[in-house]
């Protein structure tokens, strides 16, 4: 917030910028902003002069690679002529416009300026620019000073007054709302019931009420309000809180729902039976500044309680987890071929993270090693001020000459014909409007850069329009250093890194369970159970869910096919089409009668089957007394044999229009005729009414659970219109063209995916045990990713892509998904010592004696435990001598100064056993450099070196 | 006229052959892609399978490889719904007689216990797979989840044990019941390319072990 300092002259400013600094820094004083009547100087001059006073930053070409554009919390919009001037943007180290706030200086972005500092001007400025911004604020609050007080949250009267009418309004809205409920007029929204209708609208009004208080509060805030100041510049707090303090606490919510009648059909006593009003339903409408009234204060200690509880039980589950992931993973680590490799040399992925790039080092978002846009800001800034900054160099004697920056990267990747100054290239507009694998035909972009890169690249270049050849030159070189910095380095401990990356985030992971987007009432779960669940690969998942995509047919719209589809799909039992049965007692005869209802049938899209056909009892038999038939293991009706009806099952149009199902469950014991079946259940009188009408009941009850339509398995299915746009985050998209999709709330994939009408290929699973027994071992691999990722994304927490497929390949890369539990990992892990030193070590340690079993002690638990380095980073390479050229003498050369043994080069990427097969290969000039290592020792020229890269049991002779 | 579980029964069946050969071809055996062998139409096939009056053994089909031509494969269909013992010996006599070494039975439920047992006491001698239809109604391989496998040659194998200085046993595994790997019929030590689509290299090339 220091750039909102008023404008003041000149010996003001200075003494604010510099004697409080000491000796710290010497600025430049910049010209003036306002020059007349007297020279003015502004806050964000100030902020500009710290920031640019380093003395690396004098250098003009690194001061332009200082652009950072940031929204800060108040934004509105319209980017740099924002109204709130909450747009920060840098150019040059130089502050343009916005007050600058926790978005620019904070820790939590990309983009914020300091970020910028440290990649690209190093640390060290970065950490003197974040000790004189912080003497100059203490300084400045001490000077200044900054106070809260109960006058900051004292509501207005007309925001009191606006409150109370909003509150009316949502009140009555929820009341007329009960009311239909009440009368059964409520229209149920899709797969809910009345009860969960209700529940849903009244949460989405109050809901609504706490938001618009929450508007009407903050429009009643004057800027300078302290609790605004806090809340807007990331300080402390959000608005929430502050509409909470002065307008209304809101709902308060346990378990995800209002809260729960726990005193016989209410929630305290204090209500009448069965009332479901907000208040009743612990909505708090008092703020905190007006104090809550007994019960308002009852329902929020409930909401605050599990909000304690939850945290205390995920801390200790977040723990154990992250504990089992680091055992998982823990020696996973990127070998010198680039490929990530296990203690024993297994191969878990063949380039770390598809590119072999660091996740560490990425500098845009959703892990994009370059942010363009700020590429593009330096380029054209160092376009626009080359003369200004070529300038500014030469005038300024106290500049050194730092490091050009086009430096020699070694042999270069960029073919000599782009860096030409005759290179121009010009983009017509309709190649804008070209695919981007056509753009990437037509730019010249080395293919040695990742595949996305090369993209983006593409894609940004063809956004820009021409450019001329030093922007081309610039762009080149500057992408080029940026990605020759991201590259992995070998012998990075990728797995821990990973097991951290995943772990920590997760204990951030408020709340259980998350309403489904678009479609309420599929509550799945999220957040750390849903994270556990997908990590132990657990067989039952607590809410499994099919998502399907409809096939494309002509003639027939999307909605009404999905609905066919969710008719075939969704599990429809007897008792849910049949308004009302009873038994018929006849002369002779008794049967079970069923009036259906037809409306609810027709709607859920069920042939009842009063048709022509029946009528004549043709031999033709209606789906559903067929299923019926075949659920019931009754004997097909004979088609030789009419009427149909004789065989046990009949539906037949009574005269008043009602469809009855009628049951003669003698009929169908044994197929004969009529009067016979008659005669053997009532004629020779074998068993009494009484045993009858036991027999019929018993079937009633079995008949009404009987499935007339869809699969068993699937309890219910949910039409979801997606927006058009919609696509899924991880990569792979669905197909637009058809926007309805299909939820299940099964786990019967295969059955779906061979239901007519479904696109097979886009049936997706949220169970990964399923889709690996359905669509192998890739495909759960792929599941898993998007599912860690989507319920990460769920809580606002985004994990580098790269740490989860690494954790999906370990736990996929046996074959089969291994949870990550003591029976996984003890199927992904040899050592014995490492498997003792995670759960079990009694039993592993007796198993171990019992079977004399050996551990080559090669992993990191082992190495730890025996008190030797462990095999990652420079760990990982060791230097040995080979065994035929020192013969059987043991000689330890670097410590001995012994030289008369011929040491010959050996790159070993399969560290152990090359003793005993394993032939030395020459290594490559390069993977010798890489090695880092360094024979400093003078050596007889004839002399070789053995190079263990990754550690093998030889590792024993140089140590 | 047919009725209509008879008609439900035509559609599954063509499905399910269109994957058969969708299946062999990807294996490499000769399958053609007109309108007579792999696009044969639903009607064309729903008469053909009426005219043979809805044997399913009428679908029975051999098929050679395409480079190998002594390779050749069997696909037979059991009527029985759970199969028993006396078809898979006719089938062993066929494959004996005509010196045919594979074959794949889809069966319409499963195999009764001594059926199965006969099975994997042929397996050394005749490589038999056995299918469920309800697994060959949807070509897997087609799914936006699955990414494309390709079984490597012998040769191949080797070039890429050198290329990263591996053991078999330290390349990543798949299990020969796999359900993609089923569909390429792999044996236990082939090796299977998979190339991925990833959302940080857009390509990515990984390969499998079968055990």
């Amino acid at each position: 917030m220091f750039s909102t300092v008023d404008r003041q002259p000149r010996s003001a400013w200075s003494g604010r910028l510099s004697h409080r600094h000491q000796q710290l820094f010497q600025p430049r004083l910049p010209e003036p902003a306002v020059l007349h009547p007297e020279p003015l100087w502004t806050g964000k001059q100030l902020f500009s002069a710290m920031v640019q006073a380093d003395e690396l930053l004098a250098n003009a070409e690194i001061r332009a690679l200082i652009c950072c554009d940031a929204a800060e919390k108040g934004y509105i919009g319209d980017k740099c002529w924002c109204p709130a001037d909450a747009y920060v943007c840098v150019r040059a180290a130089e502050l343009v416009c916005g007050q600058v706030a926790k978005r620019t200086i904070g820790a939590q972005s990309k983009s914020a300026l300091l970020y910028v500092l440290h990649r690209e001007a190093g640390p060290m400025v970065a950490a003197r620019c974040m000790n004189r911004l912080a003497r100059f604020a203490s300084r400045w609050l001490s000077e200044y000073g900054f106070s809260f007080g109960i006058d900051e949250v004292r509501p207005s009267v007309a925001l009191e007054q606006a409150k109370a009418e909003r509150i009316h309004d949502a009140y009555r809205q929820v009341q007329s709302a009960i009311d239909r409920y009440r009368q059964g007029t409520m229209r149920p929204r899709p797969g809910c019931t009345d009860e969960e209708t209700l529940e849903w609208h009244i949460h989405r009004l109050l809901s609504d009420l706490r938001e618009q208080a929450g508007q009407l509060c903050l429009q009643d805030m004057a800027p300078e309000n302290a609790a605004m100041i806090m809340a807007m510049s990331g300080a402390k707090g959000s608005t929430i809180n502050i509409s909470q303090m002065v307008a209304c606490v809101g709902q308060q919510t346990v378990n995800g729902t209002r809260v729960r009648s726990g005193f016989q059909q209410r929630t305290l006593p204090h209500f009448p039976r069965g009332d479901k009003s907000p208040e009743a339903g612990g909505f708090v409408a008092n703020s905190f500044y007006a104090g809550m009234n007994a019960i308002e204060f009852f329902f929020h200690s409930m909401a605050g309680r599990e909000g304690l509880v939850d945290t205390a039980v995920k801390t200790a589950e977040t723990g154990y987890m992250q504990r089992r992931f680091m055992k998982a993973l823990e020696d996973l680590r990127v070998a010198y071929d680039g490929t990530v490799r296990t203690s024993n040399a297994g191969v878990v992925q063949f380039r770390y993270g598809g590119d072999g790039l660091d996740p560490l080092e990425m500098e845009a978002m959703h892990g994009q090693a370059i942010d363009w846009e700020r590429l593009w800001n330096t380029i054209q800034w160092l376009d626009a001020h080359e003369a200004v900054a070529l300038d500014a160099q030469v005038r300024s004697p106290t500049v050194r000459r730092e490091e050009p920056l086009v430096r020699d990267t070694g042999p270069s990747t960029i073919p000599t014909s782009m860096l030409t100054p005759t290179r121009l290239l010009t983009m017509e507009n309709s190649e804008r409007n070209k695919t981007t694998t056509d753009r990437l035909a037509s730019i010249p972009i080395p293919s040695t850069w990742p595949e996305r890169v090369r993209e983006a690249a593409a894609e940004s270049i063809a956004t820009r329009g021409p450019l001329h050849d030093r922007q081309w030159q610039r762009f080149m070189v500057l992408v080029e250093r940026k990605l020759q910095r991201a590259l992995i380095q070998p012998g990075t401990a990728v797995g821990a890194i990973a097991a951290q990356s995943i772990g920590e985030p997760s204990t951030q992971m408020t709340l259980k369970t998350f309403h489904f987007a678009g479609v309420a009432s599929m509550n799945i779960t999220q957040g750390v159970p849903r994270i556990k669940e997908l990590v132990n690969a657990t067989r039952h998942i607590s809410t499994p869910l099919v998502t399907a995509a409809l096939d494309k047919v002509p003639n027939r719209s999307t909605l009404e096919l999905a609905r066919a589809v969710r008719t075939r799909l969704e599990c429809r039992r007897l008792g849910q089409v049949v308004r009302y049965g009873e038994i018929r007692w006849q002369r002779q005869d008794a049967y079970l009668d069923y009036v259906l209802d037809e409306v609810f049938a027709q709607e859920q899209g069920l042939v009842v089957g009063v048709n022509k056909a029946l009528k004549r009892e043709d031999a033709v038999e209606v789906p559903l007394l067929r299923r019926l038939r075949a659920q019931l293991h009754w004997p097909a009706p004979d088609p030789t044999q009419r009427p149909i009806s004789s065989s046990g099952l009949r539906i037949h149009r009574e005269v008043d229009g009602t469809v009855h199902l009628q049951v003669w469950p003698t009929a169908a014991a044994d197929c004969g005729t009529r009067s016979a079946r008659r005669s053997s259940l009532f004629s020779d009188r074998r068993t009494s009414f009484q045993d009858i009408e036991r027999e019929l009941s018993q079937l009633q009850r079995r008949l009404l659970e009987l499935v007339v339509s869809g699969l068993p398995s699937i309890r219910r299915v949910v039409l979801s219109q997606l927006p058009p746009s919609a696509s899924v985050s991880d990569g792979f998209s669905l197909d637009h063209a058809s926007s309805v999709q299909l939820l299940a709330e099964s786990e019967d994939m295969r059955s779906i995916m061979n239901t007519e009408g479904v696109d097979p290929t886009r049936v997706f699973c949220n169970h990964v045990l399923v889709v690996e027994r359905v669509l192998g071992i890739e495909a759960a691999r792929t599941t898993m990713v998007k599912e860690i990722l989507e319920t990460m994304a769920a809580h606002g927490v985004t994990v580098d892509a790269r740490h989860v497929n690494l954790l999906a390949d370990m736990m996929t890369f046996g074959g089969e998904v291994l949870g990550i539990t003591r029976f996984g990992i003890g199927k992904m892990r040899q050592s014995t010592l490492m498997l003792a030193s995670f759960e079990k070590t009694v039993d592993h340690l007796f198993e171990a004696a019992l079977r004399t079993r050996s551990d080559r002690i090669q992993g990191v638990s082992e190495r730890v435990i025996m008190g030797r380095p462990v095999p990652l980073g420079t760990g990982m390479v060791s230097v040995g001598l080979s065994e035929e050229a020192c013969g059987q003498r043991t000689i330890d050369g670097h410590r001995t100064g012994v030289h008369s043994c011929a040491l010959r080069p050996v790159a070993t990427v399969d560290g152990n056993d090359h003793h005993q097969g394993g032939e030395e290969r020459a290594v490559s000039t390069l993977q010798v450099q890489r090695a880092h290592l360094v024979w400093h020792r003078a050596r007889p020229p004839e002399s070789q070196l053995v190079y263990e890269t990754c550690s093998g049991d030889r590792a024993g002779y140089a140590r | 006229m047919a009725t209509d579980v008879q008609v439900e029964e035509t559609r599954r069946l063509h499905r399910v052959r269109r994957t058969i050969l969708e299946m062999l071809r990807d294996r490499g055996y000769l399958v053609l892609p007109t309108k007579t062998d792999l696009e044969l139409p639903l009607e064309e096939f729903a008469h053909k399978f009426d005219a043979a009056g809805r044997a399913r053994e009428s679908l029975t089909m051999l098929r050679q490889h395409r480079v190998d031509r002594s390779n050749q494969i069997y696909v037979f269909f059991p009527k029985e719904e759970k199969v028993g013992v006396k078809p898979i010996r006719e089938y062993c006599m066929r494959l004996e007689t005509e010196n045919v070494l594979r074959a794949i039975i889809v069966v319409q439920t499963g195999l009764t216990p001594i059926a199965k047992q006969a099975v994997a006491e042929l397996q050394p001698r005749f490589h038999l797979e056995l299918f469920q239809e309800a697994e060959l109604l949807v070509n897997i391989t087609k799914h936006q989840l699955v990414p494309r496998h390709e079984v490597l040659t012998a040769e191949q194998k080797k070039t890429l044990l050198r290329r990263y200085q591996l053991k078999e046993t330290q390349l990543p595994r798949i299990l020969q019941s796999d359900p993609v790997a089923r569909y390429f019929g792999v044996t236990r030590g082939q090796v299977i390319k998979i190339t991925r689509s990833s959302e940080t290299a857009g390509r990515y090339v990984t390969y499998r072990l079968v055990v």
